[in-house]
């Protein structure tokens, strides 16, 4: 399956873009077994902390051919 | 309950604000406005720099808004993106409600879980020609 990876703020610069298409060799993929995989491809630390947003929801449990991964490292708002 | 978020550039005007906020039933509006401030980390600051995931973090924050259903009336939000130089408003929320004690509280929930929850960062750029995510 093909799963379109959305990059944001620090990781956007470290990525040096803003999106890239993964190719998974699944039909689908949880989102606590996309997290290391995510970690590897990207060669991002073991101690990186970021959230997924799938679809643009953060409850989404689960990828899915054609589906929008979001790569959000931790939220400094306000 | 009626909401209107605005993630963007431009924040309407106070009165634009209040006007939407306005409501017969209710006893109080409460506005917060974040702003970018001058020194951060004993540093001089010449900007800050917003990212938001736009489509998640409206989605997100309907969701987390769903909570107030009964006393309070209205909700407006703004969250900055871009560039914003020093004073600039960076986050706005107000609430109308029945009384000022759900108004506050519901403004004191919205802005921690903007803080915390909600899909946007921000880099600050120093005076000293440093930058950093913060």
């Amino acid at each position: 399956m093909l799963i379109k990876i959305k990059f944001f703020g620090e990781l956007k610069e470290k990525m040096g873009k803003r999106s890239e298409v993964m190719e998974i060799e699944r039909t689908s993929i949880k989102k606590e077994e996309l997290i290391p995989l995510l970690k590897k491809s990207f060669d991002l630390s073991e101690n990186e902390i970021f959230n997924i947003a799938i679809n643009n929801s953060l409850s989404k449990k689960e990828a899915k051919n054609g589906d929008t991964v979001s790569l959000h490292p931790l939220y400094r708002g306000g | 309950m009626d909401v209107q978020i605005i993630i963007g550039k431009i924040p309407p005007s106070l009165e634009e604000i209040k006007k939407f906020l306005k409501e017969k039933k209710a006893g109080a509006i409460f506005i917060f406005n974040g702003v970018v401030r001058a020194v951060n980390n004993n540093e001089e600051v010449e900007k800050l720099e917003y990212e938001v995931d736009k489509e998640t973090a409206e989605n997100e924050l309907k969701k987390f808004l769903k909570k107030y259903k009964k006393e309070v009336y209205k909700i407006f939000i703004y969250q900055a993106e871009g560039i914003l130089p020093v004073g600039e408003d960076t986050i706005i929320i107000g609430v109308s409600s029945k009384s000022r004690k759900e108004a506050f509280s519901a403004c004191e929930e919205i802005l921690e879980f903007m803080k915390h929850k909600f899909p946007v960062w921000k880099k600050e750029h120093y005076k000293n020609g440093k930058n950093y995510w913060l």
